[in-house]
C-alpha cells in the first residue's frame, strides 16, 4: 500500500521528477512525429504506386512495345488464377493547349487508358471530379453529372469568398451580401479595390476569372444537353447510310448524303464543343495554369468539363525518322479531372482513351495498302498493368510476376511461325512488382526511417540516463527514509518496488504527454508547416521535392504502442540500479547514512 | 486495560503467542563486530540480559559504548555477528526475511534521536505509515480507516490533535518527536525501542517526552527499552543496564 502512496506523493512533491517526465515526453514526441510522417510517406507512395499502376507491371522495352496484348491478357486471366484484372497502357508525350488561348502551352504526359477497365486495376475512380467514386467511370458520363459537379464546385468557391472576405461582407447590408457573393464584380466595386489587401485583390481576380471560364463551359454543356437527341439521331442516320451502301454504285449515291450528315454533325460538335467519346480527355488536377490553390489548399478550377483542349502528341510509337517528327494534333473535350495527390503525376498527366492515343502515337495495327487483309504490324501498347487478388505480400507478388514472365515467353513462342514483325518480342519484356519499380524512391525512404529510429533510440538512451540520474539522486537523498521504511517493516523488494513504480510512472507519464503532443503535432503538421511558412518563411515540405501535396498526418499507432512500451521500459531501466541499491541496504546502514 | 490490549493484539502476530511465562525479549551473548577495511571494531563483546513485559529499561553508557548498536540488534534493524535475540522465546536469527520484516512491523516500534519523519507526508500520514507498510492494498481499504483513527487518537493523546495536516518541517523538535512516538506505537508493538529520544531536545522538552513515555509504560503497560547517556533520565526507570566497552557492567 505504501508503495503506491509514496510513489504518488514523490511524483507530486519532487519538481525534480518533472524534468525526467519532460525528457521522456520529448523523446516520445519526436519519435512519434518523425516515424509517423515517414511511415505515412511510405504508405502514400505504396498506395499511389499501386493505385496508379497496379500490383504488377509488364513493360515492353523494345522499340515496338508490347504486341498482341489483348490476346496475352486473355491467356493470363485463364491461366494465372491470382490475376484479378489487367489492361494495356500507353504513355505518350505531348503538348497541351487550350482552345481560344494563344498563350497557354504545357508539355504533358499522355496516358492511354481503357475505361471502365482501368478502375478495376487501380484507384483511378477515387480522385475524379465528375465521376468521383463511380466504380465504372467512362469517357462519356451523363452531361448532367458534369453540370452538377461544376455547380457543386461553385458552392465551394462561394465558401472561399465568404471566408476570405467575411470582414468586408459584414459591412454590407444583409440583403446585398448574397447578391454580392453571386456577383464578384459587384463585390469589387462595392468594396473598392483600395480597401483590399493585394492578396485579397489577387484572389478576387482569380476567382472572378474562374467563374467566368466555368460559366462558359456550363453554357456549352447545357447546350450539348439540349442537343443530345438531335446529335444521336444524326449519328444514327450516318451509321445506317454507311452500312446501307453495299455496292460501288450505292456508295456513290450515299457519299453525298454521308458528307452532308458529317457536316451537320461537325457543326453541332463545334456548337456544343462536345467531341465524340473517343476524343475526350481527363486532365490531371494540378497542371500549372489550369487551376489554382488557396492558402489552405482548396483547389479552384479554371478549366472544367465542357472546355476544349488540343493535344499535340509526339508519335514515339513507331516509324521514328531521322528527319524529324511531326506532331499528331487533335481536339479533345475535357470531361473530368483526376487527383491522385501525387504531385508529380497530377501536374503532368492527362488521360485519353487507349485506342485514341494508340493512333496518335502511331502504335495502331498496320495493313497492306493494297490488300487490307494482310497485317503488316500488330497494334502495340507500352505496358500491361495487372491487379492481383487480395492483399498479396511483396514475396507473393514476385512469385506471380515470375509466373507471368514464364507465361509471356511461352506465349511469344506460340508466334514462332509468324513473320518476325508480327511476333511479340520475347527478351525485351520485363515483369516487375510495383515495389521493384518504385525501389529507387521507396528504398532510401525505408533506410531513412530506420536511421531515424536509430537516432531516436540513441536519444532515448539520454532519456534513460536522465531517469537514472534523477532516480539515483532521489534514492540517495532518501536513503535515511528508506531506512525508516525498513525499520517500520518494509521489505527490501517492497522498497525496490516503490522505486520501480516511480520509474515506470515517470515513463508512463512522459509517454502519455509525448503521445498526446505527438498526436496533435502529427494531425496538424500541415497547418504547423503553413504557419511556420507564413511566420518565418520556413518551408520544409515542398510539393516538388516530396511528390505529395501535403505531409502525411496519420499517426502510426503500432509504433505508438512500441514507443509507450519503450518509455516505460526506459523508466524501469533507469530505476533498476537505484531500486536495487535501496533494496539491498540494511535498515541500520540506511539510517546511519549521512 | 493494558491486558485487554495485549490479548487482543496477540492474534496474528509474527512472533510468539501464548508463551508469556518467559521474558518478552532476551539478548543472548550478543557480539557485533564492524569491519572497516583492514581494521575490525568489536562493539559488543557478549551481552546478555532479559526484559520482561511491562518493564521500562534504560540502557545507559557513554557514547561509543555500543548502546545504540545493542538497540538496533534488539529491534532487528541489524544482525549480530554472534549470539541472538529471543523475542517471546523465538530465536530471531532463525526467522526468514519476510518474518523478520513482519516482526519489525508488528512487534517492535522504534523512536530515533533525529525523529526521521518523512518530510513529504503530513503528521497524520507519518503516523499512519506503519499501518500502510503492514497492510496490502486490499487490507488497507478494509481496515485503513480504523488504523488511521487509531493514529489520530494517539496524536490527539500526545497533544497534536490540531496539527494533523501539518508537514514535519512546520513542527518544533518536541512535536516531531511526539509524532515519531505516535508512529512507533501505531501498530501496537509489544516492544518500544527508543534511541536517545530526548538527545536532540532541550531539557524541558526532553522531560515532557520522558513523561509521555513513562505514562505509556505506567498506564498501559508498554514495554520500553530506552538508550540514554543521561543519568537523571535513567533514574526514573525500572531498571538500568549499563554498557561499558561492549560489555554489561
Amino acid at each position: 500500500m505504501y508503495k503506491l502512496f509514496l510513489c504518488l506523493r514523490y511524483l507530486r512533491s519532487k519538481v525534480f521528477a518533472y524534468f525526467a517526465v519532460l525528457g521522456v515526453a520529448l523523446c516520445v514526441w519526436m519519435m512519434l512525429v518523425s516515424v509517423s510522417v515517414m511511415t505515412g510517406f511510405l504508405n502514400k507512395i505504396e498506395l499511389a504506386a499501386k493505385g496508379l499502376f497496379g500490383d504488377i507491371i509488364i513493360e515492353g522495352r523494345g522499340e515496338r512495345g508490347l504486341a498482341w496484348y489483348d490476346e496475352f491478357i486473355a491467356k493470363m486471366k485463364r491461366e494465372v488464377p491470382e490475376v484479378e484484372a489487367a489492361g494495356p497502357f500507353i504513355l505518350g508525350l505531348g503538348i497541351l493547349r487550350v482552345e481560344n488561348d494563344r498563350n497557354f502551352r504545357q508539355h504533358v504526359q499522355i496516358a492511354g487508358i481503357r475505361l471502365p477497365g482501368r478502375a478495376e486495376m487501380t484507384d483511378f475512380e477515387t480522385g475524379l471530379f465528375v465521376q468521383a467514386g463511380n466504380p465504372a467511370p467512362t469517357f462519356d458520363p451523363p452531361i448532367a453529372q458534369a453540370i452538377a459537379a461544376i455547380k457543386k464546385h461553385r458552392l465551394e468557391m462561394r465558401k472561399i469568398v465568404q471566408r476570405e472576405f467575411a470582414k468586408e461582407l459584414a459591412k454590407l447590408p444583409e440583403a446585398r451580401q448574397t447578391a454580392t457573393i453571386e456577383n464578384l464584380q459587384m463585390l469589387r466595386l462595392t468594396l473598392g479595390d483600395k480597401s483590399l489587401t493585394p492578396k485579397q485583390r489577387d484572389l478576387l481576380y482569380r476567382i472572378d476569372n474562374a467563374v467566368w471560364l466555368q460559366n462558359q463551359a456550363l453554357r456549352h454543356l447545357e447546350l450539348a444537353q439540349k442537343k443530345q437527341g438531335q446529335m444521336s439521331r444524326l449519328r444514327e442516320q450516318l451509321r445506317s447510310a454507311q452500312a446501307g451502301a453495299k455496292t460501288e454504285a450505292d456508295k456513290q449515291i450515299a457519299a453525298d448524303k454521308i458528307a452532308a450528315l458529317q457536316l451537320q454533325i461537325d457543326d453541332l460538335v463545334d456548337l456544343t464543343r462536345l467531341e465524340p467519346p473517343a476524343d475526350r480527355v481527363i486532365l490531371g488536377l494540378g497542371i500549372p495554369g489550369l487551376s489554382f490553390r488557396t492558402d489552405i489548399g482548396e483547389t479552384v478550377r479554371y478549366l472544367v468539363p465542357g472546355h476544349r483542349v488540343i493535344l499535340q502528341v509526339a508519335p514515339l510509337g513507331k516509324a521514328l525518322q531521322m528527319t524529324g517528327v511531326s506532331l499528331n494534333s487533335r481536339k479533345f473535350t475535357v470531361i473530368d479531372d483526376s487527383r491522385t495527390d501525387v504531385s508529380s503525376i497530377d501536374s503532368k498527366l492527362v488521360y485519353v482513351p487507349f485506342e485514341t492515343l494508340q493512333q496518335l502515337n502511331n502504335m495502331q495495327a498496320e495493313f497492306d495498302a493494297d490488300d487490307p487483309s494482310i497485317m503488316l504490324a500488330p497494334a502495340c501498347c507500352n505496358q500491361i498493368h495487372i491487379k492481383v487478388k487480395g492483399q498479396p505480400s511483396e514475396g507473393d507478388l514476385r512469385k506471380i510476376a515470375g509466373k507471368i514472365q514464364g507465361l509471356w515467353q511461352e506465349f511469344a513462342r506460340g508466334y514462332a511461325d509468324k513473320p518476325t514483325l508480327l511476333a511479340p518480342a520475347i527478351g525485351d519484356v520485363s515483369v516487375d512488382t510495383w515495389r521493384q519499380r518504385q525501389m529507387a524512391v521507396v528504398g532510401p525512404i525505408e533506410q531513412q526511417r530506420t536511421l531515424v529510429v536509430i537516432i531516436m533510440a540513441i536519444m532515448s538512451i539520454v532519456a534513460v540516463a536522465l531517469v537514472f540520474v534523477i532516480l539515483y539522486t532521489i534514492v540517495v537523498q532518501k536513503t535515511r527514509e528508506i531506512g525508516v521504511l525498513k525499520a517500520l517493516g518494509a521489505s527490501g523488494w517492497g522498497v525496490a518496488g516503490l522505486f520501480f513504480a516511480y520509474g515506470a510512472a515517470i515513463g508512463l507519464l512522459g509517454a502519455v504527454i509525448g503521445i498526446l503532443a505527438g498526436y496533435y503535432t502529427t494531425k496538424n503538421i500541415n497547418s504547423i508547416q503553413d504557419w511556420a511558412d507564413s511566420m518565418f518563411g520556413l518551408r520544409v515540405w515542398t510539393r516538388k521535392s516530396f511528390m505529395f501535396e501535403c505531409i502525411p498526418n496519420e499517426v502510426d499507432w503500432n509504433m505508438a504502442c512500441f514507443i509507450v512500451a519503450g518509455a516505460i521500459a526506459a523508466g524501469l531501466v533507469g530505476a533498476l540500479i537505484p531500486a536495487i541499491r535501496a533494496a539491498r541496504m540494511e535498515p541500520v546502514e540506511a539510517l546511519r547514512y549521512e | 486495560m493494558s491486558n485487554d490490549r495485549k490479548k487482543s493484539s496477540d492474534a496474528g502476530r509474527a512472533i510468539g503467542g501464548g508463551n508469556s511465562a518467559g521474558p518478552l525479549v532476551s539478548a543472548v551473548d550478543l557480539h557485533k563486530t564492524y569491519r572497516m577495511g583492514r581494521v575490525s571494531l568489536e562493539v559488543l563483546k557478549g551481552v546478555s540480559f532479559d526484559v520482561s513485559a511491562g518493564e521500562f529499561v534504560a540502557i545507559y553508557g557513554h557514547s561509543g559504548s555500543g548502546k545504540s548498536t545493542l538497540l538496533h540488534l534488539l529491534g532487528l534493524l541489524d544482525k549480530p555477528t554472534a549470539g541472538t535475540v529471543m523475542l517471546e522465546s523465538v530465536d530471531t536469527a532463525k526467522l526468514s526475511s519476510p518474518r523478520r520484516n513482519r516482526a519489525r512491523s508488528q512487534d517492535v516500534g522504534f523512536i530515533f534521536q533525529f525523529y526521521h519523519l518523512l518530510p513529504e507526508l503530513t503528521v497524520l500520514e507519518n503516523a499512519t505509515l506503519p499501518a500502510m507498510v503492514d497492510l496490502s492494498m486490499a487490507g488497507f481499504l478494509a481496515s485503513g480507516k480504523s488504523r488511521q483513527q487509531r493514529a489520530a487518537g494517539l496524536l490527539d493523546e500526545l497533544g497534536l490533535g490540531d496539527r494533523l495536516k501539518h508537514k514535519p518541517a512546520e513542527l518544533s523538535g518536541g512535536e516531531r518527536q511526539r509524532v515519531a512516538i505516535a508512529r512507533a506505537l501505531a501498530n501496537k508493538p509489544k516492544l518500544l525501542l527508543a534511541d536517545e529520544p530526548t538527545g536532540n531536545l532541550d531539557s524541558k522538552t526532553g522531560q515532557k517526552i520522558m513523561d509521555v513515555l513513562l505514562r505509556f509504560n505506567r498506564q498501559e503497560g508498554q514495554t520500553i527499552i530506552m538508550v540514554t547517556h543521561e543519568t537523571n533520565l535513567a533514574d526514573e526507570m525500572d531498571r538500568i543496564v549499563t554498557l561499558q566497552d561492549g560489555r554489561l557492567k
